[in-house]
């Protein structure tokens, strides 16, 4: 962390800030679509929402801070948000795990050169905001509470969430992994496109 | 400025969310929640106060009430949306409260008192200071693009979805390059990176209030550890 300077520590912050309004946005949108048909399940949907339009900030960010801790940082912000904003706060781990992830992969391995392992390491970092989708699971334990409550016995809750919980998650992941490819791909072609970046630039 | 130090915040997440775990008798939960709520009242904050406390109340009576629905979809339905959102309510409660109370100078004063690194303190500063500019960019890109007639309605940017993306992003990221550069010139020559303790007019303690308020917390949290015991 120690080779980022002052510009790269502010760049981030100012990427930060637009990968969260991307956030909030694609949050907004799919709350408002989702949200009035099944209440709390939109957070399924919004890794892939986020990954789609945010993928120019990552790109840029990635081309303009091409150091190790960028990615670090912005999940660790991201993550921090989480914190104190009336989410689950363990939603945090997922963000710094998977900008850490992303980070080794982007800046070590890939030394910022390889696009394919800059695809890979958006991906990763997409699922960072896969956090938000735990509440389900505390949301899920306390129905099954207040069905035992209700008198119900184990087997039919069984039944009730046998097609939910497994379908449930791959339509996550895989909406998480086509929103993210797609993000990557318009963010790489916007940002090749309008700043290439000119030499030089300290 | 908040009477409750941040110190107070952190106390409530950590215990907002560890009551997820756990699932306690309702009026216990109830009493906790209101807690929570109390909190909006110590601020000053009467009217934010009484909004969460009939929320609280809503959530209360119609967990109540769900479990004499009938048992169709409709049924199951309600009785999950009452039972599964009300299981994050204190959460949203806490998170509520914190948000809307606290200064981002207060926020940063704090973690520079905790000896957060540098690397993060610093971003996070840029990150709330770039909001008001990301709101006033978008606003003028949104009257130049109707100005040449591109996307003049809000229908119109969904119709071509790419398109506006682009239109958006470019002059927005462009700008951010820009105000990046700015930004660093004028920290630097402030002094963002010098290594020495750094003063503030604002001044987080952690007062009789606050200790208060965490009591009155610690003996909500014994008393719920004693019934999951």
């Amino acid at each position: 962390m120690n080779s980022l300077k002052a510009k790269d520590l502010i760049n981030i912050g100012i990427y930060s800030a637009l990968y969260f309004v991307c956030m909030a946005l694609a949050t907004f949108l799919t709350g408002f679509v989702t949200g009035l048909i099944l209440p709390g399940f939109s957070s399924l949907f919004v890794p892939g929402i986020v990954a789609l339009v945010a993928g120019p900030v990552y790109m840029l960010l990635t081309d303009r801070v091409p150091r190790f801790g960028a990615i670090t940082i912005m999940g660790l912000l991201m993550g921090l948000f989480f914190l104190v904003s009336g989410h689950f706060a363990l939603s945090f781990i997922p963000y710094v795990a998977c900008g850490f992830l992303a980070d080794v992969l982007q800046t070590i391995v890939g030394k910022a050169r390889s696009n394919g392992l800059r695809y890979l390491s958006y991906l990763i970092f997409a699922f960072g905001s896969t956090g938000p989708v735990m509440p389900l699971w505390f949301m899920k334990n306390a129905y099954v509470a207040s069905l035992t409550r209700k008198g119900k016995s184990q087997a039919y809750i069984d039944g009730v969430f046998a097609h939910i919980s497994g379908p449930t998650l791959i339509v996550c992941v895989s909406v998480t992994i086509v929103g993210a490819l797609l993000g990557a791909w318009t963010g790489t072609m916007i940002v090749n496109r309008h700043f290439a970046r000119t030499p030089a630039e300290a | 400025m908040s009477r409750i130090s941040v110190y107070t915040k952190f106390f409530l997440i950590v215990f907002a969310n560890g009551l997820l775990f756990f699932t306690l008798p309702d009026p216990l939960v109830l009493a906790i929640t209101l807690y929570f709520c109390s909190f909006q009242f110590v601020d000053g904050r009467i009217e934010r106060g009484w909004h969460w406390v009939c929320i609280t109340a809503v959530f209360a009576v119609g967990t109540y009430l769900a479990y004499l629905t009938p048992d169709n979809l409709i049924g199951h339905y309600v009785l999950f949306f009452f039972v599964g959102l009300g299981k994050l309510l204190p959460v949203v409660v806490v998170g509520a409260y914190i948000s809307g109370t606290t200064k981002v100078s207060e926020l940063i004063c704090t973690l520079r008192r905790l000896h957060v690194p540098q690397w993060i303190v610093i971003p996070l500063s840029v990150l709330f200071r770039f909001f008001p500019t990301i709101r006033n960019d978008y606003r003028q890109i949104r009257m130049a693009m109707k100005f040449r007639g591109i996307a003049t309605t809000t229908g119109d940017m969904f119709r071509h979805p790419v398109r506006t993306m682009e239109f958006i992003y470019v002059p927005l990221l462009n700008n951010a390059t820009n105000v990046a550069t700015d930004l660093a010139s004028a920290s630097l020559t402030r002094g963002l990176t010098d290594p020495g303790p750094k003063t503030s007019l604002i001044q987080v303690r952690f007062t009789l209030l606050d200790a208060s308020m965490c009591l009155m917390g610690l003996i909500l949290m014994g008393g719920a550890l004693y019934v999951v015991m």
